[in-house]
């Protein structure tokens, strides 16, 4: 086992394993939510993770920074591999933060804004008391708001002015990954493009890695260089952003790119659909073989079998396929059939 | 509720069904004009919605797009009769068929909610009842709108049941809401609010929490609806890729008033309110470059206790001229179904016949161009 390392990944996850007890018939039981999780990130860059709602991508969050204890599969962190002790949860601590979704209950309501910045400084010891202030007001600042905010309350600010001030909370400590669990998705359009602006410049300036949980495509697209897509708990593949686009090789991967609304009309109505049949199997009951065969259009005897195992089918390029080989799906371009030039482009101004 | 006894909704079905006028198709089933809602409060009124007009014709999907708080929702929660009691309808005309649903009885609007017209809300917790299950809550509907009963009107429950996408539609039945999960909840819904075949269909931000594969398949449902029996739906939504994929015509909101009108390719390709263009600049797109920064529109939407004077964009807008503060731009027709208020359409001299409106502020749309 190597000790912290400077050539090692900034994170390191292999083999997470997390479950949660779950009535199974009459009876509690631990059910497997996420199994066989494997990630690695370097410092400055942006993963996202996508998948239906329920397939994990939380738990994978949560038990990445320790809210959750895992229940297999090891994390390393630049190197040093984090096991129980204090110190490494203190590591944990320092080196990942998390921000949630919701922007209206992740905040305190009884605290000012500069008391709920100051509570990781505390916590921590990062910073004694008489430099509090001065770091809140620098993380207001680093997320595009004004100093002045540091003595109102959550509920005096927008849905998108608290998202930031979740995000400048996470960023207060410095670290150097954060984990971001839909933390636009609540947020209105314009709004969101100033969240997603303000965390691109950061990461440019800082330096700092994003593991983007979100369920819009549009929106991981354009953050993240590199995308990892959950079904039931397990990862289906991971590839670069413009090679799961243009390439995808896990049939689920090409339904949902197909299932994407194009905010295009020509696009959207030369679209073709690759249709899932039936629903989400239960957690607790888990098809045999592949995990996506019971709606996949491309099930044969073969996937039923054996349960595939993510695998390298290019450089970079992970699928979890029995046929993937000889599978010829399509990415989100050749999805819009060839279509005449569009009409006029859009108006002046 | 106080109205709900059969022997009631029928006898008032009758006299208000010979009332309703049969619309061809293409024709507006729907012509709203001049709508205003009001807010009572104690520290007084105000509007929040400022005499919006617009049309929906039969056989059509049109959609409304606008940021948060811009009066989608109050705008269609006061065609269905449906506002919070601290709010009125204060002005203008909901014509149905002929008939203004501003002015009918609340007990025939309660005949006309879930039979010819119906809506699904943007809150999806609230418009299932906990203690019922899903099987009782569609016959209640259907018993009521369609007057099939017993087996009859439980085979109509499934069948809706299974075309929104759900499997096993009989099992489902004898469920309860917390029995299914988000996404099936928000299936339910538009399965009660499908099952009488409303001739107008308002679907309030319907998909917004669902996955993007079942998303498509509402979205489809939708599409089906329209295109096999000619019903009219109006789609709220502020995803521009559900507007692009689905409607036929937009309506664009702006701080409580339409700022743009148009088919789907006027609003996306002849883009003409600076309000649409932010809202198209700033949302990542699946094709071209990653990793342009977007374009946010700067500010926030008005509060609609202060709202600016002249044209309520502005304060965010890039090109605003001095008129643009003094005085409410009025509509501008640019030929076909494309409209827009915005002072810039004077400017260039977009030919139209609002042009020749003198430059004074009047009430807007008082007569849709495409009436
Ligand atoms: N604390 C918990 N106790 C028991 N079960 C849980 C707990 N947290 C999550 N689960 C279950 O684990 C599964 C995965 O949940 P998770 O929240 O990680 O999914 P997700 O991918 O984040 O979904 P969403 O997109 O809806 O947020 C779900 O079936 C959920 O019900
Ligand atoms: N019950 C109410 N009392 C007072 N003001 C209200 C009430 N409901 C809505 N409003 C205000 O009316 C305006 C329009 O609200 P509306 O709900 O129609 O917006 P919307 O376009 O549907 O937004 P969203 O996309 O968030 O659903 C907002 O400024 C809102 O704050
Ligand atoms: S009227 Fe003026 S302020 Fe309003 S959108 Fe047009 S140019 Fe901008
Ligand atoms: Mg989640
Ligand atoms: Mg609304």
């Amino acid at each position: 086992m190597p000790s912290t390392n400077d050539a090692a990944p900034l994170l390191e996850v292999t083999g997470l394993a997390k479950a949660f007890p779950m009535r199974v018939g009459r009876h509690k039981q631990k059910v497997p939510v996420v199994e066989g999780f494997s990630l690695y990130m370097q410092r400055g860059e942006s993963v996202g993770l996508v998948g239906e709602s329920g397939c994990g991508k939380t738990t994978v969050g949560r038990t990445i920074c320790g809210l959750y204890e895992r229940d297999g599969g090891t994390v390393r962190i630049d190197g040093h591999e984090v096991g129980a002790s204090r110190e490494d949860e203190a590591l944990v601590h320092k080196t990942i933060q998390m921000v949630f979704q919701d922007p209206y209950t992740s905040l305190d309501p009884r605290k000012t804004i500069a008391d709920i910045l100051a509570e990781p400084l505390k916590v921590q010891r990062l910073a004694p008391k008489d430099q509090w202030r001065e770091l809140a007001g620098k993380a207001v600042e680093s997320v595009g708001l004004k100093r002045d905010c540091l003595d109102r309350y959550p509920f005096s600010l927008s849905g998108g002015q608290r998202q930031r001030i979740a995000i400048a909370r996470a960023l207060i400590c410095d670290p150097q990954l954060v984990i971001c669990d839909e933390a636009v998705s609540a947020l209105d359009v314009s709004v969101q493009a100033q969240v997603l602006n303000m965390l691109a410049d950061l990461q440019a300036k800082t330096d700092v890695a994003y593991l983007f949980i979100s369920h819009d495509l549009a929106v991981v697209r354009h953050l993240c260089s590199r995308i990892v897509v959950m079904y039931l708990g397990r990862i289906v593949e991971e590839a670069s952003t413009d090679e799961l686009f243009s390439h995808p090789r896990h049939p689920y991967v090409e339904a949902l790119l197909s299932a994407v609304p194009e905010p295009d009309p020509q696009r959207a109505r030369a679209k073709r659909r690759v249709e899932l049949e039936g629903e989400l199997p239960p957690l607790t009951d888990l098809p045999q073989g592949c995990i996506f065969s019971t709606r996949c259009p491309f099930a044969t005897k073969e996937c039923l079998a054996a349960r595939p195992q993510l695998e390298e089918c290019a450089p970079g390029h992970r699928v979890a396929c029995t046929r993937w080989r000889d599978l010829q799906l399509k990415g989100t371009d050749e999805l819009v059939e060839a279509i005449a030039a569009p009409a006029a482009p859009a108006a002046e101004s | 509720m106080a109205f709900g006894s059969k022997q009631t909704t029928a006898e008032v079905d009758t006299a208000l069904v010979r009332s309703l006028q049969k619309v061809e198709a293409g024709q507006p089933l729907l012509q709203v004009r001049d709508l205003t809602v009001t807010v009572h409060a104690r520290k007084g009124d105000y509007d929040v919605i400022h005499g919006v007009g617009f049309d929906v014709r039969t056989g059509e999907i049109l959609g409304v797009v606008g940021e948060s708080g811009c009066g989608k929702s109050l705008t269609m929660s006061a065609v269905m009769r449906l506002l919070p009691s601290n709010l009125e309808t204060t002005g203008g005309t909901i014509a149905y068929r002929g008939v203004d649903l501003a002015r009918l009885p609340e007990r025939d609007m309660e005949v006309m909610r879930g039979g010819d017209l119906s809506m699904v809300f943007q809150d999806p917790m609230t418009a299932l009842d906990p203690l019922y299950t899903v099987g009782s809550q569609m016959l209640e509907t259907i018993e009521r709108h369609l007057d099939k009963h017993g087996q009859e009107a439980r085979e109509v429950a499934v069948d809706y049941l299974r075309r929104v996408g759900l499997s096993e539609p009989e099992k489902r039945m004898d469920q309860y809401p917390f029995e299914l999960s988000g996404g099936m909840r928000q299936r339910v819904i538009i399965a009660i609010a499908l099952c009488c075949n409303p001739s107008l269909l308002i679907c309030d931000e319907p998909t917004t929490a669902l996955d993007v594969t079942i998303q498509a398949k509402v979205l489809d449902l939708v599409r089906d609806l329209q295109r096999q029996m000619g019903n009219s739906v109006v789609f709220i939504s502020h995803n521009m890729g559900v507007i692009a994929t689905l409607c036929d015509r937009v309506i664009v909101m702006y701080g409580g008033r339409i700022v743009e009108r148009g088919t789907v390719d006027d609003i996306f390709y002849r883009t003409t309110h600076p309000y649409t263009t932010g809202l198209l600049a700033c949302m990542p797109t699946l094709e071209g470059p990653r990793e342009e920064p977007l374009v946010p529109i700067p500010g926030m939407v008005p509060d609609p206790r202060k709202m600016p004077l002249g044209c309520p964009f502005a304060p965010r807008c890039p090109h605003c001229m001095k008129v643009c503060r003094q005085q409410v731009p009025p509509e501008f027709d640019l030929g076909g179904d494309h409209a827009c208020t915005c002072w810039l359409c004077a400017a260039r001299g977009t030919s139209g016949k609002l042009l020749q409106t003198p430059a004074v502020a009047g009430p807007l749309q008082k007569e849709a161009p495409h009436a």
